[in-house]
């Protein structure tokens, strides 16, 4: 197979480039505008030395855009070689990414306008990778017809890598399927008396083994949605408990708040009389426009979950909601990272929550993409789990292991301390600076306590709140403050783990973590941990390692 | 794995943090003289005394961390490539470890910019689906080893995974369905059982 070595982007790539500074140039314009319109006026007038003396910056700048653009333009390359895309960048900052063939899920071409009208194309490669979810991982600039050409190669080189990845996999299946010791799972065994159809049953192993990689076909997906028979559903008196207890309290505050702070407002006006009713309707509008806003979006999260209905269909959930918006969607298992069991603060009261998933997929921002579950008795709500994923090993029974109590008394006494400071600072310029102030000093302190007061209580309930419990199948963190949040995270779907201690830590022997998951609306899904015991995530560890 | 497995930073490290951090500091004793020229002409005679005091006290905070936070940060800095991971260990109060498994990896990628060029340093970015984790400060040449033998472990992970049950939730010793082909019935049986 032809190996791509050493090509370069198109030369219409430095145009784009130098384009991309454009605003840069223009914002220089309008700050030199005086000098730039004496410049062009010498220029025209034909003294051309002085005209480039007045403009000589502003064209140096421009050379100089011009200069790295071009440099950029002739030192990256881009090879193929040994299944291995490397894009090298050899300029003052430089750069060498590689990515296996192995690992690319996308290759695209796409153009601007700009490249319609030179002819050529951005050849855009990404991985699974989210990090760069908002960018593509490699893009270069060809020619048209060279465009296409290294698209097929590579895509050309991905085939075969994958066939020969697939051929070996079967081959230590295969081999495993042979021994005498034991079976591996997911192998499907004929009776002795229908020894003969051996290979039958072989075949029936790789194809249950390889239906799980694949999203349910289209025409069971068509067939779920018309029989319209689904495992879970909810009556009308379950959706209107959902839609109470899915309510944040912050949004019920929000509301109040407004409310109160609309009616002050009208009150103080009127007090001033007919001017002051008129200077106040603006705000009472601002004010008005936001509890509609945060109402109607209440609504809209209400609305979503009418009509919710979810079901297990191969290795897929498939749910249907909605009722002016109507929605139907699939999540495959195979792409689910995490489970979420979530509560709000009236769902804690109450003892309910609600399940999301961890996943690729779904409008960005929209959580209601992830939601399998609406909120229920945790009983029910585990029962209904099982209906969905009857592998997953529900996890309510579980003792969550508590931070130590010497985190909550440092939180404590930190908060108490970097309040007194700002607080007691601030109060104390106020009280100097602002004339008038030492007499009416009380009421920002009032309220200054009153924050506190609530951090302090936010620091309790978040204590009270956090846990950490692993098995040998998952790593379950609890999290939350006023509400609860339960994250359950299977280990081969950690990508990377992160510590963090300082001194205080480390002479009380723990750390925090925060590990990364595939998911959520940015590409990947950061869960926190408290702090806990070192050797907690040792184990942790230890069970990571298991699944490479 | 234990901390004694983890690798220091070659002694070059140290001057390219503390020239890094003594080109920051630079930067910011020239803004804080120029806010002082800026700012000093208005200031009313009674306040001099403390702005200079101040001025005094933040250029000293800012020279004493320029020379401390290297050296600290060197002495704390620790990484190690092995063969199922790549774990680093940096920072000066706060400590940061990262550990990234070499099979979740996708992307790999050498950075450096003209302080590092000089030195002959290089970064190494690695990239898995979730995030990315970063490795400082390693020579070019021992940079380019470690890639090539991240790509080759890259693609052997891959020929790992392609057996693996894609469904995470799925108990790895779950029981095996016996499919009695004969019968048509189904029952669950241990691994145990087929021995």
């Amino acid at each position: 197979m032809k190996d791509i070595t050493g090509v370069r982007n198109h030369w219409s790539y430095i145009l784009e480039q130098v384009a991309r500074f454009i605003w840069l140039i223009i914002g220089m314009i309008f700050a030199m505008q005086g000098a730039v319109t004496e410049g062009i006026k010498l220029l025209r007038e034909g003294h051309f030395k002085e005209g480039l003396m007045v403009l000589g910056g502003f064209f140096v700048i421009v050379i100089i855009v011009a200069f790295i653009c071009f440099r950029r333009w002739l030192k990256t390359t881009m090879t193929v070689r040994d299944g291995v895309i490397t894009i090298k960048r050899d300029t003052m900052f430089k750069k060498v990414t590689n990515i296996n063939i192995t690992n690319i899920s996308n290759i695209n071409l796409e153009r601007n306008l700009f490249e319609l009208f030179m002819g050529t194309y951005k050849l855009k490669i990404d991985t699974s990778s989210t990090t760069e979810a908002m960018s593509t991982d490699m893009l270069m600039v060809f020619k048209k017809d060279k465009a296409e050409e290294i698209r097929a190669i590579v895509m050309e080189m991905v085939r075969k890598a994958r066939e020969t990845l697939e051929e070996e996999a079967k081959a230590a299946e295969t081999e495993s399927l042979d021994a005498p010791e034991g079976v591996a799972a997911n192998t499907v065994i004929a009776s002795p008396e229908v020894a003969g159809d051996m290979g039958a049953a072989v075949d029936m192993g790789a194809a249950v083994d390889s239906a799980p990689n694949s999203i349910i076909s289209e025409q069971t997906f068509k067939d779920a949605f018309a029989e319209d028979n689904f495992d879970v559903t909810y009556n009308a008196k379950e959706f209107l408990i959902n839609a109470i207890t899915s309510t944040s309290i912050i949004v019920f505050l929000l509301i109040l708040g407004g409310i109160a702070a609309g009616i002050a407002a009208i009150v103080i006006a009127a007090s001033s009389g007919i001017a002051g009713i008129s200077a106040a309707l603006g705000g009472l509008a601002v004010v008005v426009f936001t509890i509609l806003s945060i109402i109607w979006a209440q609504v809209k999260s209400w609305e979503s979950d009418v009509n919710f209905r979810s079901t297990r269909r191969e290795d897929s959930i498939l749910i249907n909601t909605g009722l002016v918006t109507r929605r139907k969607y699939t999540i495959p298992l195979a792409k689910v990272n995490a489970i979420e069991i979530n509560s709000t603060f009236l769902g804690v009261i109450t003892k309910r929550a609600r399940v999301d998933v961890v996943n690729i997929g779904g409008d960005s921002g929209d959580t209601t993409g992830h939601r399998i579950l609406l909120y229920d008795k945790i009983p029910e709500l585990m029962r209904k789990l099982k209906l969905l994923i009857p592998e997953f090993k529900t996890v309510d029974q579980i003792s969550y292991e508590r931070q130590p109590v010497n985190v909550l008394v440092r939180s404590l006494i930190g908060c108490t301390f970097w309040f007194g400071l700002i607080c007691g600072g601030s109060l104390f310029a106020m009280s100097i600076m602002v004339k008038g102030m030492q007499e009416v000093i009380i009421i920002p302190a009032l309220v200054m306590l009153v924050i506190y007061m609530l951090t302090m209580l936010g620091y309790i309930m978040s204590y009270k709140r956090r846990g950490l419990y692993y098995d040998d199948l998952y790593l379950v963190v609890v999290n939350g403050v006023f509400s609860r949040s339960i994250k359950v995270i299977p280990y081969e779907r950690i990508q990377q783990i992160e510590y963090h201690d300082n001194p205080i830590y480390r002479l009380f022997n723990v750390k925090s973590a925060t590990i990364t998951v595939q998911g959520g609306s940015v590409g990947m899904s950061v869960i926190a941990t408290g702090q806990f015991p070192v050797d907690r995530y040792a184990g942790v560890e230890e069970h990571i390692r298991k699944t490479y | 794995m234990n901390k004694n497995d983890m690798q220091k930073l070659n002694i070059r490290a140290l001057w390219l943090m503390l020239l890094s951090s003594a080109i920051g500091a630079v930067f910011v004793t020239l803004l804080v003289a120029f806010s002082w020229f800026a700012l000093s002409e208005g200031m009313p005679k009674e306040f001099l005394p403390t702005a200079k005091w101040i001025k005094t006290l933040i250029l000293f905070i800012v020279w004493v961390y320029t020379v401390a936070s290297p050296l600290i940060r060197y002495e704390r800095y620790r990484y190690i490539f092995s063969d199922e991971e790549i774990r680093v260990r940096e920072g000066l109060w706060w400590v940061k470890t990262f550990v990234v498994p070499i099979e979740r990896l996708h992307q790999v990628e050498m950075q450096s910019g003209p302080l590092d060029q000089m030195f002959r340093f290089t970064k190494i970015i690695v990239t898995t689906a979730g995030g990315n984790g970063v490795v400082r400060f390693i020579e070019i040449d021992r940079a380019e080893e470690l890639v090539e033998s991240l790509k080759t472990r890259i693609n052997s992970y891959a020929v790992k995974g392609r057996g693996k049950n894609p469904n995470a939730f799925a108990p790895k010793e779950a029981p095996v369905e016996a499919v009695n082909i004969a019968n048509d019935t189904v029952s669950d049986v241990n691994s145990d059982d087929l021995v």
